[in-house]
């Protein structure tokens, strides 16, 4: 290794030695430097190219033990707990071998030591070079190939049952606050496998040094770097894959098939699709001084009930956990998974209520909550599998946790004795019988115009091509022009006036917002970036559809104050009947 | 190579052997300048030579009477003593803690410095098992071969725990605050205490005894591990060269008490988006059981690393860090008395001297909605108060504002009121149709495990001191509304139930909000019959808002203005203020509430006088059968309670008459609101410019000063109803060019030109 061209693949099997071999050159070369030679940059030049990236392998789609030990890997996940404290690390120590030859070591990047030293001095108290790594933990579910046994522990870290995880520590050496909580980030660094621990070992869980055995089975990632992925962690934005304009062009043509798509999952109501579409567009786009835009949570009323019937009995809803048992919601729940990069399914029983934690808790370590993800994340709600019963005090809490994403987009964090709020961006269709006695910002009953659809079925590509259509509009900028807002404003204006003198429901700001809401959804649905009159009338004619529909099956709802009701209700005592709520609603 | 040497070794250039001459020195001279400790009251004409002013050597005399058992050094006293700014021994200490506590037991243990005094009383054997088993020992130790005596660790014998006190200049860090330069050091971090395990023994010295010779063998601990000996040093094993096996005797042992305690960030020390950090405290000795959890506390200690250990570790070279406890500062345990943050004081203090800041805050109260600024206002002066007046005889006046809003759907109602709630220190929401009267109020409850009784508050009784924000106020079954009757002014819940008959305090401002009897307000109809709620429960809100949705040009332009503006650009649009955020309202209210401002006698004339007024506009306005509300002993004393809160928002100490005129005006304004919409708009003209003048024109016909009044009375009561000074000279420049008025050009005085017509106005009303 004497040539000084390193190349990438020295760095991908062998990163500690490059590192040790970089930083004893700079020292060689310059006694005088205070400050430490730069390995992020070092490394971040030679895999300046996506392509030498990818011949990192990457732990997501490798098992941990194909990968050896101390080789340079990509894990890409979602942070989950900063909360983490410093832990010091020896950088230079001092080594002496059989003949008394005093040679310093450098140790960065490494959980272990140089075994090949017989014997080691470290340096004195005051002479040890000590610097500061932060630990963090990430998590991203995919395949995971090892023992279920091994990975029981970890369950409390990943909320999600069905799904596979792979999760692992990052410990990183710079001093980084730029890292938040549900991030979706890319990190390069060096991997340590996890200790192989013996049976018994696992199942001591030492409460009293309060130490967490699932950290000690997950391997552990030193970061040397990382890259920051798309806010959705959608690797098809964050790759820059796709043209921009193409799908511009092709927005109109693209739109209507999969409105198509979409419209099969729901017995082909076009509007009720056309207003899937919209929230599959939506996004929070400003978040200041306590305002929230862009946020619309859907509310499809309703929907049929129609049991999965397997093997001749009713599954029962408690033990299919975070699975949808509705026939009809599966079927939203595999269009929607098909077309969006992270999608959960959330069935309201009283079960999930009850046994599952929807927000964090911190209990001496920090469990994650099925509402912990990351943003651009969505949950299709089903509210027709709900029964009559009794919700605990864990089920309170997390309706409350599931109210407070549909009210505010934020999420409470519960610590002993303090709560941390953090922001999210979820994205919320709610399926119902009646009128759902969640928040939401859009209501709209659903009428089948067939018994009963066949699924569409689409080719990849196709689907490829929704999902970079649906990814790249949403995050698209857009602007209303002087003239289009004083025409909004304007027609506003009328409209109440009108109606004052016809005599019917005005037009309030809660209208005029979610109206607001749907033009800017409308207008990017087009592949358009500016509003238009025509776009904005466009908009008024979806919305007062809905609103003719609203009146034909459940006038009631109209009243625009009521959808507070219910939930204030469930929140204002902590014990309460769910019978109650039915019983409101007929 | 020499580059890393160069780097990495540095020579540490102190001479320890001076520093514990200093020591020796410090503890015997100190003498703390205030002579007499708060604790004990001594003349104050001590002599400077008396053995009290000798700080550590009283405390070291009582630790050799078995009185005390910490001996807590504070660095305070070595920063006086030293009088030195860097590099001396405190900074040593500072940095390199440990080494300088083991230094100090060694310079009191050491016999020739003859630091620890003789027990000035007598030791009985019965205060401790251990005087009797070091009496054995020494007496056999002396009857032995000076090279041949067990070696005591002096830890063994020692009685007390010393302790480092910090500079009480230290500043707090925060855990995230706190990395690798400061390990060593003595540093102070402040947190809440999460966790706190139960105490256990920890062993300091263990000692063993030779199943051979019989010698006994001790051994201090340092570390958290520790492996036991085995074979036996003594002079007799080896000389008889037999391996003589050591049982732990765990008599002969020291233990101190320990305890692992874990501490959180606070939550403003946490960056946004990040989980809070934990660190593990270590207390030993006298410091344990000093924290429970729940506390929010100040700990100093030494910052230390340990290595991985177990199966976490092995062969690794991270280390876990811990602080080693040397000193906890309690912060204040009540979570309702709030802390005051630096940062946030430094807002309020500077708030406080903005003239505007009325204005500024009611307008940061809930800026998402947009326009109804009166209500706002209204709902700021009920989170400050009026002031609460508890009478000679037990009679108490309320000083809590009840509020009720009464409107249309979908005019924020729900949101302001949740608002309030949560920047209320102690807010609680709840809904007319999901609590009856006993949840509102209290309830008795059988405990399903002991049978017992239990007395359940409600949330009237949990929002004691606080806000209670009751949604859907028309919804409430009747029976139960008349529960709050009593809340509303006495302030008192009385329980008779279960045989169980009891007056709980409930001393919540109500804030209730309600729709008109039809979902919507239908103005065909009279107000009282729209509003449907009984006259004696109106009559307890100080302020009663009607919000109508009705269609009105320019209104609904601004709304819609300001909705797309909010689309458009992501923000609301600029206004004259910038929005405070919660926590800093939050803290202002709670610098207002520790007001208790009076009115003073040429003020109370003031008040009379409206007050008259008043209700002779009534009697006109009854004679017309337009009005609804009455003028009643209540409304003057909502008067006194907005003025009171309007002059808390000052900061002041005194009711001014302009507090009076405002808490008039925002009376009539909600009185308005109750009017006929079609009455109301025939006065439409609202701007700026006209309010102004109406209320100069209304000074003028109150003060019977010939027409002529100071401009400075005139801006102090037209900026405390929230009209800049700007406003006022234009409107006055206005009116002057239409021959009005007149200023003097001195800009002082300001004169009415046709007084005589006024004084006709009066007449004729």
């Amino acid at each position: 290794m004497k040539d000084s061209v390193v190349t990438s693949y020295d760095c991908i099997t062998k990163p500690l030695k490059v590192i040790k071999q970089q930083l004893e050159q700079s020292y060689r070369t310059d006694s005088s430097v205070q400050n430490e030679f730069d390995i992020p940059t070092y490394f971040q030049t030679i895999f300046s190219t996506e392509e030498s990236v990818l011949e990192i392998p990457s732990l997501n789609d490798t098992s941990v033990y194909d990968i050896p030990h101390h080789s340079l890997v990509r894990f890409r996940a979602m942070i989950q707990n900063t909360g983490f404290g410093h832990e010091m690390f020896v950088s230079f120590y001092e080594t002496s071998d059989h003949k008394g030859n005093k040679k310093w070591k450098y140790n960065k990047y490494s959980d272990d030591m140089d075994t090949e030293c017989p014997s080691f001095s470290e340096t004195n108290e005051s002479g040890a070079d000590i610097e500061e790594i932060v630990r963090s933990t990430a998590n991203m579910h995919l395949d995971n190939s090892k023992g279920e046994n091994r990975f029981k522990k970890v369950a409390s870290k990943f909320p999600f049952p069905n799904e596979d995880h792979v999760a692992a520590i990052v410990k990183f050496y710079e001093k980084d606050d730029s890292l938040k909580v549900t991030d979706v980030v890319e990190f390069i660094g060096v991997l340590s496998h996890p200790k192989e621990l013996s049976d018994d070992e696992l199942e001591q869980d030492d409460e009293e040094c309060g130490f967490d055995v699932a950290f000690s089975i997950v391997p552990c990632i030193h970061a040397i770097y990382y890259r920051t992925l798309h806010m959705s962690g959608n690797p098809l934005i964050s790759l820059q894959l796709t043209d921009p304009y193409d799908i511009q062009r092709r927005a109109s043509h693209i739109r209507s098939s999969l409105l198509q798509y979409i419209a099969a999952a729901f017995k082909n109501d076009y509007l009720v699709a056309e207003f899937v579409l919209l929230q599959l567009l939506s996004r929070i786009y400003n978040r200041r001084n306590g305002l929230t835009l862009g946020k619309l949570v859907l509310n499809i009323s309703n929907v049929p009930s129609c049991p999965l019937v397997t093997n001749g009995r009713l599954s029962s809803s408690s033990n299919s956990g975070l699975i949808h048992s509705n026939v009809f919601t599966k079927r939203v729940s595999t269009v929607l998974s098909s077309l969006l990069p992270k999608y959960h399914d959330l069935p309201l029983t009283l079960s999930t209520f009850n046994e599952f934690l929807f927000y964090p808790r911190d209990n001496d370590k920090l469990d994650s909550g099925i509402l912990q993800v990351n943003q651009g994340t969505w949950f299709l709600i089903d509210e027709t599998v709900m029964e009559e019963g009794k919700l605990d005090d864990i089920g309170v809490r997390n309706l409350q946790a599931l109210n407070e994403i549909l009210d505010n987009q934020k999420l409470k964090y519960a610590f002993p004795f303090n709560d941390f709020e953090f922001e999210t961006d979820i994205g919320a269709i709610i399926l119902s019988n009646a009128r759902s006695f969640l928040p939401c910002d859009c209501i709209i009953p659903l009428i089948p115009n067939v018994e009963d659809t066949l699924m569409f079925d689409v080719q990849e590509e196709i689907l490829a091509e929704f999902r970079i259509y649906l990814s790249t509009l949403r995050y698209a900028e857009y602007s209303i022009p002087e003239s289009v807002s004083e025409h909004i404003q304007n027609e506003f204006v009328n409209q109440r006036k009108n109606a004052s003198k016809t005599g019917q429901p005005l037009v309030t700001q809660t209208d005029l917002l979610l109206r607001m809401t749907l033009a800017r959804l409308v207008t990017l649905s087009f592949g358009q970036f500016e509003l238009t009159p025509e776009l904005w009338n466009y908009t008024q004619k979806l919305d007062d559809q809905r609103k003719q529909r609203i009146q034909i099956h459940n006038p009631d709802i109209l009243d625009a104050d009521e959808g507070m009701i219910l939930t204030s209700q469930v929140l204002a005592s902590a014990d309460l009947n769910i019978q109650d709520f039915e019983q409101s609603k007929i | 190579m020499a580059g890393v040497q160069a780097f990495r070794t540095v020579k540490i250039s102190v001479n320890y052997e001076q520093d514990k001459k200093d020591i020796k020195l410090f503890l015997e001279a100190f003498q703390s300048r205030n002579t007499a400790s708060p604790d004990e009251f001594m003349d104050i004409d001590v002599e400077s030579d008396d053995p009290n002013s000798y700080k550590y050597k009283r405390q070291l005399q009582a630790i050799a009477n078995r009185e005390q058992d910490a001996l807590i050094i504070e660095l305070d006293d070595i920063a006086a003593w030293e009088d030195k700014a860097e590099g001396g021994l405190l900074h040593r200490i500072q940095e390199n803690t440990r080494r300088y506590i083991k230094m100090f037991y060694n310079v009191i243990d050491k016999k020739e410095n003859r630091l620890m005094p003789t027990p000035e009383r007598e030791i009985n054997f019965d205060d401790d098992v251990i005087d009797v088993i070091m009496q054995h020992r020494r007496d056999r130790d002396s009857r032995r071969s000076e090279a041949d005596r067990t070696s005591f660790p002096p830890s063994l014998t020692r009685r007390y725990t010393m302790y480092f006190k910090p500079l009480s200049s230290d500043k707090p860090y925060s855990i995230r605050g706190v990395n690798g330069s400061c390990v060593g050091h003595l540093v102070t971090i402040q947190g809440i205490i999460t966790r706190v395990c139960d105490v256990k023994p920890f062993l300091m010295v263990a000692g063993f005894s030779c199943e051979m010779c019989g010698e006994e063998v001790f051994e201090e601990v340092t570390k958290k591990t520790y492996l036991p000996r085995i074979e036996c040093p003594s002079e007799s094993c080896k000389t008889n060269n037999v391996k003589g096996k050591l049982y732990m005797q765990t008599r002969s042992c020291k233990f101190v008490p320990f305890q692992e305690i874990k501490m959180q960030e606070l939550t403003e020390q946490v960056p946004i988006g990040h989980i809070p950090r934990t660190m593990t405290i270590l207390l030993h000795g006298p410091l344990t059981r000093s924290v429970s959890p729940g506390d929010v506390v100040n700990v100093s200690g030494i910052f230390q690393a340990t290595p991985h250990s177990g199966y976490k570790g092995g062969n690794t070279l991270l280390t876990d860090v811990y602080l080693e406890g040397q000193y906890v500062h309690q912060l204040k345990k009540q979570y309702d008395k709030m802390e005051k943050i630096p940062e946030i004081q430094e807002k309020v203090n500077k708030l406080a001297k903005d003239p505007d800041v009325y204005t500024k805050l009611s307008r940061s109260i809930a800026p998402e909605i947009y326009g109804h600024e009166d209500v706002k206002k209204a709902l700021l002066l009920m989170l400050v108060g009026g002031v609460t007046k508890t009478m000679g005889d037990g009679m108490k006046i309320r000083g809590d504002l009840n509020i009720c809003l009464m409107g249309d759907p979908g005019v924020a109602k729900s949101q302001l009121l949740k608002y309030i709630c949560k920047v209320a220190p102690r807010g609680v929401y709840t809904t007319g149709r999901g609590s009856s009267g006993v949840g509102l109020t209290a309830s008795v409850e059988r405990d399903p495990v002991t049978n017992e009784m239990v007395l359940e508050g409600g949330a009237l009784v949990l929002a004691d001191n606080g806000i209670c924000c009751i949604d859907e106020f028309d919804k409430m079954e009747d029976t139960d509304r008349t529960s709050i009757h009593e809340v509303m002014e006495q302030q008192t819940i009385s329980i008779s139930k279960a045989g169980i008959t009891t007056t709980l305090n409930a001393r919540t401002s109500i804030l209730a909000a309600a729709n008109p009897l039809y979902g919507r307000y239908n103005p065909k109809v009279s107000p009282s019959h729209n509003i449907n709620l009984p006259a004696a429960l109106l009559s307890r809100f100080d302020i009663l808002f009607l919000i109508l949705d009705r269609p009105d040009m320019d209104e609904d332009a601004r709304l819609a203005h300001h909705v797309a503006y909010v689309h458009m650009h992501g923000k609301q649009p600029r206004t004259d203020t910038e929005v405070l955020d919660a926590d800093t309202i939050r803290h202002y209210i709670a610098e207002a509430r520790s007001k208790r401002p009076v009115i003073p006698e040429a003020i109370a004339g003031h008040i009379v006088d409206t007050y008259c007024d008043n209700r002779q506009e009534q009697k006109i306005a009854e004679a017309r059968k337009k009005e609804f509300t009455y003028t009643s002993a209540r409304t003057l004393l909502a008067v006194i309670r907005l003025s009171q809160a309007l002059a808390r928002i000052r900061l002041q100490d005194e009711v001014k008459s302009s507090d009076i005129d405002e808490a008039l005006r925002l009376l009539m304004v909600s009185k308005e609101t109750l009017n006929d919409p079609a009455d109301r708009d025939s006065r439409s003209d609202r701007s700026p410019t006209s309010l102004i003048y109406d209320i100069i024109i209304s000074i003028f016909r109150r003060s019977r000063t010939n027409g002529t009044l100071q401009y400075l009375d005139i801006k102090e009561r037209v900026i405390a109803q929230a009209f800049t000074e700007d406003q006022l000279k234009e409107c006055i420049k206005e009116y002057e060019e239409i021959g009005i008025w007149a200023l003097n050009s001195e800009q002082t005085i300001l004169s009415l030109l046709q007084y005589d017509q006024l004084e006709d106005d009066q007449n004729d009303l």
